[in-house]
């Protein structure tokens, strides 16, 4: 009962009071009835005779007037206690005990700017003005506050709306800053959800203060249904909007290029992708690269982006000094700043070391590769190195990005492993077969099954490709993978000069049995005749790329070419794209999204235990000292070795953090990571009310309320349309009881009475 | 006991009366034995007219002169040049001590009489009362002596009323014991058995009486504006009532209407002078009333 009358009455108090004064007119009736005076009168006999015919209507008209007067208490109780005939539209603040609470969306898009302040304060206000509402309800209302970056730590927990609350409120929200990421808005609820169930208070209210963006929204099954969930749980759910309509961004979604190798005085071309979120064009967009904070003497213009799409440009950095560089590239202001800009971190070395082992000390396979990937080390920024197979058991390796290994006729079994930590740990690796390769070796010690360094078990010996008939077809079939693209098109003539002339094929067994797509390799080149030729495959972190033919136009015994690749061009761009691509699996720098932490994991006989970072000058360069503690690490990888780890999680400036990792010899080691802003977060399209509310369904437990209005919180909205309809009840009953009051009373004529 | 008489013949009253002494003066001109004629033939000094012998008429009224000259009997008639007799029959039952203004309607009743009386005796005309309830309380017998008024007033002040009205029998003992033709007057509120009064008053006029009704009513009874709720407790033991007024009122003063309109069609059916009276009304209007109706009884009534 208690609960029904706060539901459906402002002042439910006074309802109770009221409902005593109903009882009023009966009272004064019978109070009436019993206090009368006397009068001896001498016509009894009309009067009796008049009592006894009108008794009937006398009765009856008292008891109307009677009724009406009871009415009209009740009407104007209705109008005090102010009923609401649907609890939803009632404030939230209603004299019972009650616990709010707050889920406020900080995720980067609430950094939306939207007249003259951002989605976040607008939310910010919100709340200020709830608990404001709250304090005039001393000892009824509870808040607790999630914001939703920090959403297992409420910022707020259970506390009474007070002016001490208020203080602390105030002093908390001044200091509080929207973040710069993409948080999930299932995380919230489920904790609004987890204290709303553990109250028992008598109303439970969750405010998800967010700017309802369709991505968040459009399709999240996760939110629908956890909202459901706590409408069902008779919780009223508030879903304040902080921003009243969609608005246009401009977004740069990417700021990549193969940093991995990147080397002095090698231009490294970088990428910088813009997305127009907006619905109209965008027209002549400027975008600014900065090195190291210095604006470099140039700008990116896109003449045009249409609504919706998103296209890239590429531009040319050049290192000067081998260190850690960072590049960021910048946009004009809009109503989104964080997507403005975005950061790349980019260890730029002297050179970028690659092994080349060739299996034939004789040969010169070397030499093809070597002069691919190197023919001047200041332009492809590649200082390859070539060594025999024992070089892989008795150096550490990795130093390399890349290793080749070319016609290698077996491996020594104590170098299989050190080649596998390191393609694991993200090394590239690259096959090339040839006359001297030992297949039973590979597909024994190699291959392991799928386990290994090689894609496939091979067929005992090299076999023929049959020299081409015509010259509509090419030797060699490239797919649509990235190392391929300077091939894309038809009619391609680098590649239609190549010739294959002998092979390696792959076991015709393992072929049909279809192994290889389990086993995630995948060929990404084929051979004329439909073998496989190229194929790509992961170990580890790492990835390895096997070419079943010679390196070399090496000769067979015949004295015929194993093919003429190595002298087409085709081949040396084929090698550079190979550098690039295998790189990209190590390079984490362009993968950090706000947010993310950064988890150190140091050897301890290597580092110390002191780990300094280096917050992004947005963030104001603040420099933070953590102590990583030591962990006994069972991995076999690691071979039991005791690990220094910790984490940084306070990543949410965009920009690039240094740190600096202090080796055991005193000497520092540096590294660079850059964090950018959420492309998620980017679209600002909103949801549109009315599919939010087809989505939620008509549930009376959710509320919309619009942003910028604040009217629900004190519930003036509320019963009005009702509070008009007893108000015309209310006259209607007055003039009823008036005219029937005058047609019950005795009103003397003016003049002369009657004779 | 002279506190009590004298208070029927208030100051303010007795002005009126003399005022009105004046007005009767100008209606009834030269009339000097009494300020009324006797509606009835008697002995007396002025001829009026003759009329044909009948057997049973007195000899001694034969004029002989015309005999001589005709030889027929006529008779001689005479103006009566004796004094009205009037008797005042004064209702003083419980019911009558109603009222709600200055007088109850006892008082005004009394007072009315007491003014009529002391204009009738003032033109030395026989003034007799009787009240009564349920039976007759006091005589007072039909006096023309100017300090009868002393012996009508202290009757009527001397009253308790107490009792329940019962009409006829009432009626009946006026009746047999006014055997002399006059006027009777009733004073009354008349809250009584409309049967018996009107057979009692028949009765009257049959004895060659005439009859005027003065109904005496209070204000609250003619227009019952009682407020607020009221318990009403019958006089003369006729019940009592807790109710609103207001909603009855409208019941109320059709009973009443309707019982003034039997009242008032009875009274013209029969002849009988018939006046309604309030309490708030000047002393005077009884005694207006009474001469008017005087002044139309000359002409209607002599045969």
């Amino acid at each position: 009962m208690e609960t029904w009358l706060t539901q459906h009455f402002v002042n439910s108090t006074l309802v109770y009071a009221g409902a005593m004064m109903v009882a009023a007119p009966i009272i004064i009736h019978l109070i009436n009835r019993f206090q009368y005076k006397r009068v001896h009168f001498a016509a009894m006999e009309f009067l009796l005779q008049s009592q006894q015919t009108n008794q009937r209507r006398v009765l009856l008209e008292q008891l109307l007037l009677l009724l009406l007067r009871i009415l009209l208490i009740i009407c104007l109780l209705l109008l005090i206690a102010r009923l609401i005939l649907d609890p939803n539209q009632l404030s939230m603040f209603r004299g019972a005990k009650s616990h709010h609470v707050i889920v406020l969306d900080d995720s980067g898009s609430m950094q939306n700017v939207w007249g003259e302040q951002t989605a976040f304060n607008e939310g910010l206000q919100v709340i200020r003005k709830i608990v404001a509402e709250g304090t005039n309800r001393p000892n009824t209302e509870k808040l607790s506050l999630i914001v939703l970056s920090r959403a297992d730590a409420p910022l707020f927990l259970q506390r009474d709306i007070n002016e001490e609350l208020i203080n602390e409120l105030d002093a908390k929200l001044t200091n509080l800053a929207c973040s710069h990421q993409s948080l999930d808005l299932n995380q919230g609820l489920e904790a609004a959800a987890d204290l709303l169930n553990e109250d028992r208070a008598v109303i439970k209210t969750l405010h998800l203060i967010s700017d309802f963006r369709k991505s968040d929204w459009q399709d999240k099954k996760g939110i629908t249904s956890a909202i459901e969930d706590l409408s069902k749980d008779d919780i009223a759910i508030n879903l304040i909007k902080t921003v009243p309509d969609s608005q246009p961004n401009l977004a740069i979604t990417e700021l990549s290029g193969a940093t991995e190798v990147a080397a002095v005085d090698v231009p490294l071309s970088l990428k910088v992708r813009i997305k127009n979120f907006g619905d109209q064009v965008a027209e002549n967009v400027r975008v600014a690269a900065f090195v190291d904070n210095n604006k470099l003497p140039m700008s990116i213009v896109f003449d045009k982006i249409e609504a919706g799409s998103e296209i890239s440009q590429d531009f040319d950095v050049v290192f000067n000094k081998p260190d850690l560089h960072q590049v960021n590239v910048s946009l004009n202001n809009d109503v989104l700043a964080g997507d403005n800009e975005r950061f790349l971190a980019i260890d730029v070395k002297p050179s970028n070391p690659v092994l080349i082992i060739d299996g034939n000390p004789s040969g010169n396979e070397w030499m093809f590769i070597q002069t691919a990937i190197a023919p001047d080390i200041s332009t492809t920024g590649f200082a390859p190195s070539v060594e025999s197979v024992d070089y892989l058991r008795r150096h550490p390796l990795d130093q390399f990005k890349n290793i080749y290994l070319l016609n290698v006729a077996e491996l020594p079994l104590d170098a299989i492993t050190p080649l596998e930590q390191f393609v694991a740990a993200g090394g590239g690796l690259i096959w090339f077969v040839g006359p001297s390769i030992q297949p039973a070796f590979y597909n024994d010690k190699l291959y392991k099954n799928g386990n290994g360094l090689f894609p496939a078990p091979l067929e005992g010996s090299p076999r023929e490709l049959p020299a081409r008939e015509t010259n509509s077809t090419v030797d060699m079939q490239v797919s649509d993978h990235p190392l391929f693209s300077v091939f894309a098109g038809q009619d391609n003539p680098l590649i239609e000069a190549v010739t294959i002339s002998r092979y390696f094929p792959l076991s015709q067994e393992w072929l049909q049995t279809k192994s290889q797509s389990a086993s995630g390799v995948n060929v990404i080149a084929t051979l004329r005749n439909q073998e496989p030729f190229i194929i790509e495959h992961r170990f580890g972190k790492g990835r390895i790329i096997t070419c079943l033919t010679s390196a070399s136009p090496v000769l067979t015994n015949e004295g015929e070419p194993w093919n003429s690749w190595a002298l087409n061009p085709s081949y040396i761009v084929f090698q550079l794209e190979l550098q690039k691509y295998l790189v990209q699996s190590r390079s984490h720098e362009q993968t950090e999204i706000v947010g993310d932490p950064i988890a150190f994991s140091l050897d301890a006989s290597l580092f110390s235990d002191e780990i300094q970072i280096q917050t992004p000058i947005s963030e104001g360069e603040r420099t933070i000292r953590l102590k990583a503690s030591p962990k006994q690490v069972t991995d076999a990888s690691q071979n039991g070795s005791l690990q220094l780890m910790t984490t940084y999680r306070e990543t949410d400036q965009p920009g690039v953090y240094s740190v600096q990792l202090e080796r055991q010899d005193q000497t520092i080691e540096q590294k660079m990571y850059a964090f950018n802003f959420p492309v998620t977060e980017s679209n600002l399209e909103l949801i549109a009310a009315d599919d939010l509310i087809k989505q939620l369904g008509s549930n009376p437990q959710i509320q919309i309320q619009e942003p910028g209005e604040f009217q629900w919180i004190q519930g003036q909205e509320a019963g009005r349309e009702i509070t008009n309809t007893i108000l015309v009840i209310l006259f209607l009953l007055l003039i009823c009881e008036q005219l029937l009051a005058y047609r019950l009373s005795y009103h003397p004529k003016i003049a002369g009475a009657v004779a | 006991m002279t506190q009590d008489y004298r208070k029927f013949l208030l100051p303010e009253a007795i002005s009126r009366i003399s005022r009105l002494e004046i007005r009767a003066r100008s209606i009834v001109e030269g009339f000097l034995s009494g300020l009324h004629r006797s509606p009835f033939f008697g002995q007396s000094v002025e001829f009026a007219q003759h009329r044909e012998y009948a057997p049973g008429d007195d000899v001694r009224n034969i004029d002989w002169k015309v005999w001589s000259k005709t030889d027929k009997y006529y008779i001689k008639q005479y103006e009566e040049d004796t004094n009205l007799r009037t008797t005042l029959l004064v209702d003083v039952s419980e019911s009558m001590q109603f009222g709600t203004g200055p007088l109850n309607k006892y008082e005004y009743g009394c007072t009315a009489a007491a003014a009529l009386a002391y204009l009738l005796l003032k033109q030395q005309d026989a003034v007799g009362l009787i009240t009564f309830d349920d039976a007759v309380r006091s005589k007072v017998q039909a006096l023309s002596k100017r300090n009868h008024l002393n012996a009508l007033l202290t009757a009527l002040a001397t009253e308790k009323p107490a009792q329940k009205t019962d009409i006829f029998d009432v009626l009946k003992e006026v009746a047999e014991t006014r055997s002399k033709k006059g006027t009777i007057i009733l004073i009354s509120d008349l809250f009584v058995n409309r049967e018996s009064l009107f057979k009692g008053l028949r009765l009257l006029q049959y004895r060659g009486h005439d009859v005027m009704l003065l109904h005496i009513l209070d204000d609250e009874e003619l227009d019952f504006s009682y407020a607020g709720t009221t318990r009403f407790e019958g006089m003369e033991e006729t019940g009592e009532l807790v109710c609103d007024p207001r909603s009855l009122r409208e019941g109320y003063l059709n009973a009443m209407h309707e019982f003034l309109n039997e009242i008032r069609r009875r009274c013209a059916k029969n002849k009988f002078d018939y006046q309604t009276i309030r309490t708030s009304e000047y002393l005077d209007a009884a005694l207006a009333h009474y001469l008017n109706h005087r002044i139309g009884m000359q002409q209607s009534i002599r045969q």
